[in-house]
């Protein structure tokens, strides 16, 4: 790990990104179409349902989607700009370059958060439900570090291939279904179900049930190891993957465009 | 003098696949064999018309690509296995007006890639001031790189390539489409570098600019070594067939002839 070049990174990526006019879309727009639909579909249902899904859903899903959509577009416009390949050979080293760009990008979906809990709370004129906030911001917490890595991973991926945009656009919606970030698990069919328990998303969603609804300790603490155990997961996919990206992106020769 | 770049043999293919249903790979042979060696401290040169392979064993000098087959060492380093200490020690600019961030100032990407090429904190600005002042930025440095010329931005990636003192620094096409001041100025900084003890990989379609510069000349073509040594030898080695005078002779002969056949 190198942090001097993390932060410069992540700094670079924070000030470049917003300076896109689909990026400050995905920012400060879409969050708000994202809750106005969620707040509609839960307005009339209990206090809990809607802190669930319309404001911790919605929320997750709105920062998944800057991070996922900015991270992994990221790598296709470095390549169009002719940059990927200068920092894929940088002595610093591809991932820490990544590492920044990626907590750059996690810093503004943290703003795309806020706005969005905002928005509903004032405009359906709702308060939270909430019995344990402790678990809450630890859920966040550890959701957020489990994103970071989940970018990381696709990041690299779409180093090796050139249809990042593609492959971003498939993946959005059905990982907000198989989350049941937006609707409960128990409407999708029974074969699909066990698909999201490789999914932070699908965890934080369990959490933050046990956190509204004040669970027993050994749920919640349960529901935490899961999670640990997902990010774990996803961290040693991560290292093993970078290995080989790092390795087939010279044979492949994806990282221009030509 | 010793060896910086050790080649033999070199090959690179690219296989691309094609169709939708009846799946057909097609494998490109760019590099077919090569090998050359570099000198320390030298200015040398890759010339070759379009598709010759120049670019690619570019990038597989620095360590962007892997060879398909073949040999190739920088400093006496494996460009398969030892390929973090050979980025330590190179720098590149490929031609045009990318491998910049347009949307952030010419001091802001210069200060983003001393921190990627580890110039230490300390010597940064410094180092920074200097580059820009040296290629003719200073004053512009403020500004956005999309408010740039395009020789401006062609400036700035020359800037950014002698960030961390590189041993050898690879410049494919740099001149390309630049003014003749431009020009000049970029062939004066190549000769500073040179006199420097830089090893210098120069790749270019003016004769002119090649014949000035380079202390060695490898002429390439579809892949092959067709040619390889200084002005003296390059002329002598087709005065049999064709009277030879200049750098463009040579290249006409080697490129035409193959063509014609």
């Amino acid at each position: 790990m190198n942090l001097v070049v993390i932060v410069t990174s992540a700094k670079q990526q924070f000030l470049l990104s917003i300076q896109r006019n689909m990026f400050r879309f995905c920012v400060f727009v879409s969050p708000l179409a994202q809750g106005l639909i969620l707040g509609m579909m839960y307005m009339n249902r209990s206090s809990e349902e809607f802190t669930i899904y319309a404001v911790f859903g919605s929320s997750l899903a709105s920062f998944w989607g800057t991070l996922l959509f900015s991270s992994v577009s990221d790598i296709d416009r470095e390549r169009y700009m002719g940059t990927l390949e200068s920092i894929f050979i940088a002595p610093a080293g591809f991932i820490n370059i990544l590492i920044g760009k990626i907590i750059g990008n996690t810093l503004w979906g943290i703003i795309t958060m806020g706005i969005n809990i905002s928005f509903i709370l004032l405009f359906f004129q709702k308060k939270l439900y909430v019995s344990d906030y402790g678990l809450v911001i630890l859920t966040f917490f550890l959701f957020m570090i489990a994103m970071i890595i989940m970018a990381l991973m696709m990041a690299g991926l779409f180093t090796l291939s050139r249809s990042a945009r593609i492959a971003m656009n498939s993946l959005e919606h059905p990982i907000y279904i198989l989350s049941g970030v937006m609707f409960p698990l128990s409407m999708l069919p029974f074969f699909v179900r066990p698909l999201s328990y490789l999914l932070a998303p699908a965890w934080a969603v369990r959490l933050f049930k046990l956190a509204v609804y004040d669970g027993a300790i050994n749920s919640k603490l349960e529901l935490l190891g899961g999670l640990i155990v997902v990010i774990i997961g996803y961290a040693v996919i991560c290292k093993v993957l970078y290995k080989k990206v790092e390795y087939r992106v010279r044979v492949s020769a994806t990282l221009g465009v030509y | 003098m010793e060896n910086i770049i050790v080649a033999r043999n070199l090959k690179r293919d690219f296989k691309s696949k094609t169709g939708v249903i009846r799946r057909s790979e097609k494998v490109v042979n760019a590099v077919k064999g090569i090998s050359f060696d570099v000198q320390a401290g030298e200015i040398f040169g890759l010339l070759g018309p379009n598709g010759a392979g120049k670019t690619t064993t570019i990038k597989m000098m620095t360590t962007l690509l892997l060879p398909s087959e073949g040999k190739l060492q920088i400093m006496g380093r494996d460009i398969e296995t030892e390929e973090k200490f050979i980025r330590e020690n190179i720098n590149f600019v490929f031609g045009g007006e990318r491998s910049l961030y347009w949307r952030l100032s010419g001091e802001d990407n210069m200060r983003f890639f001393a921190d990627v090429y580890k110039v230490p904190r300390t010597i940064q600005k410094t180092k920074i001031f200097e580059l820009l002042k040296i290629v003719g930025l200073y004053e512009e440095r403020l500004q956005k790189v999309e408010t740039y010329s395009k020789g401006m931005k062609q400036r700035l990636q020359i800037a950014k390539a002698l960030i961390n003192n590189p041993k050898i620094l690879f410049l494919d096409e740099p001149t390309i489409g630049l003014d003749p001041v431009g020009s000049k100025m970029l062939h004066k900084l190549i000769r500073l570098q040179a006199k420097n003890g830089t090893t210098i990989i120069l790749t270019t379609h003016y004769m002119k600019e090649a014949e000035d510069l380079c202390d060695r000349i490898a002429i390439l073509d579809k892949g092959e070594l067709k040619a390889l040594g200084n002005m003296d030898e390059l002329i002598q080695s087709c005065t049999s067939t064709k009277i030879a005078t200049s750098l463009e002779d040579v290249y006409l002969h080697l490129v035409e002839t193959k063509e014609g056949e």
